[in-house]
């Protein structure tokens, strides 16, 4: 059997979670910790230390999905979750661009940690007070050669053009 | 010296490091075992840096896991580093750690030498496979290297890659899962080192060998020497595991290319989803 290991990050409330749970042909085990202060429009118990998801796509292939935060103490997730992923999908609660900064923490992380490839994603479009993806692209720095995908997280469709741009530019870079 | 090339089974690899030795050439050697694959960087005959190409794990965590740095100095050395690619420099994140003051010089040169030393190791256990010799080197002149005598390490190298045979023997499959033995021999004590009851106390019947090697920070061989030492004196013995059902194999960024048709069938897959 093959497995290929795919993080999902992003600041709290981004839908890591729900990310997860679209695509995942199990339900996503959750290692959950309340989340303190923050934003009222939070759901009101946030996973804050890691999800996990699994995708089996056939006999011998499976995918599986590591979501965690970009929270300070939970550093040490990231250093065994970055070590060997394919790819990374960072969240961004388009509703809510002050997740922007620490979600810049996360990104610039991810670029000196890890070689692996990243594409963002801007996530609650259907939100009416959503920001654009080229808004979050400004907001975050994000380079031009990086996807900023807008996305609804429920929606598997565009779940899963998030993944394939991701395999794709992971085929791309590794060539 | 022109390049060179051959097989490992033609021509094993502590002859061909003699061979670069006592030729007293400068270059790099390319070891592409059936396992690993280890560049050997010479400089006038002498080995002056080695690294395995795919390295499971990265300098700088090795260093946190030490305890020689912390998260946040590899961090910022990561970020410097990056600053230099973009000026098409290239210096090891060792160098930028000593030019930061976060490590002595003694420090950095201890770090090289292990890495040499285990390099060494690793490509001296590869039975098969091809190495390649390229002349010349492109070196910063801002990095450490040091010299090291491979005699030594060659003889610790052979009588390891022999230890080696015997232990894949015993020991077929890291992902297996021991656990203690539950009626211990009472002929003669059994006096075990510190490192040896480090080991055995994390021998629980849950964590494979993969995962005891991990949690160890140990070198490899030792665990590995160790356990089979503990299977030969009959305080353990495998057990059976769910896990070892079904073999998996990871695919990581870092050695990918030889595996894009795997990416190729992902992204097939999440097509048809």
């Amino acid at each position: 059997m093959i497995t290929v290991k795919t993080l999902i990050t992003g600041d709290v409330g981004a839908g890591k979670t729900e990310f997860i749970r679209t695509v995942s042909d199990i339900d996503p085990v959750l290692i959950r910790e309340k989340v303190t202060g923050g934003s009222t429009r939070l759901e009101p118990e946030t996973a804050a230390a890691m999800d996990f998801g699994r995708v089996s796509l056939d006999d011998d292939l499976v995918l599986h999905l590591y979501g965690t935060t970009g929270l300070i103490r939970f550093d040490f997730i990231y250093d065994i979750l970055s070590t060997g992923i394919l790819g990374c999908v960072v969240l961004v609660d388009s509703t809510r661009l002050q997740t922007c900064p620490p979600t810049r923490r996360t990104v610039d992380f991810i670029e000196v940690v890890s070689d692996s490839p990243y594409v963002v994603v801007a996530n609650k479009q259907d939100a009416e007070d959503a920001f654009s993806a080229e808004d979050i692209r400004y907001v975050l720095s994000v380079a031009d050669d990086v996807p900023v995908l807008p996305c609804v997280a429920r929606n598997k469709e565009q779940v899963k053009e998030v993944l394939y741009t991701l395999f794709d530019r992971t085929l791309v870079s590794a060539n | 010296m022109l390049a060179f090339e051959g097989r490992i089974d033609e021509l094993p690899i502590p002859e061909v490091i003699h061979i670069i030795e006592i030729g007293r050439k400068t270059g790099m050697l390319i070891i592409e075992g059936a396992h690993e694959q280890v560049t050997v960087y010479f400089k006038d005959g002498k080995v002056v840096y080695a690294n395995p190409t795919y390295q499971r794990e990265r300098i700088g965590n090795i260093m946190v896991k030490q305890g020689v740095v912390t998260r946040e100095v590899i961090n910022k050395a990561l970020t410097r580093q990056r600053q230099i690619r973009r000026r098409n420099e290239r210096v090891r994140i060792g160098t930028i750690l000593l030019e930061m003051g976060a490590i002595d010089r003694e420090q950095l040169a201890n770090h090289i030498s292990s890495q040499i030393t285990e390099s060494i190791y690793i490509s001296m256990a590869e039975k098969k496979g091809r190495f390649k010799f390229l002349p010349g080197l492109d070196l910063s002149p801002r990095d450490i290297f040091v010299e090291m005598d491979i005699q030594d390490i060659i003889c610790e190298g052979m009588y390891r890659a022999d230890e080696w045979e015997k232990i894949i023997d015993k020991l077929p499959d890291f992902g297996d899962i021991y656990a203690l033995s539950t009626n211990i021999s009472d002929d003669g004590d059994i006096k075990l080192a510190n490192d040896e009851w480090k080991i055995l106390s994390l021998i629980n019947g849950r964590r494979s060998i993969n995962a005891i090697i991990e949690k160890a920070r140990l070198d490899k061989f030792e665990v590995c020497k160790s356990i089979y030492n503990f299977v030969q004196l009959g305080l353990i013995k495998k057990t059976i595991s769910e896990y070892k059902k079904v073999p998996v194999e990871t695919i990581y960024f870092d050695n990918l290319k030889p595996k894009l048709g795997i990416v190729r069938r992902l992204i097939d897959h999440i097509r048809g989803m």
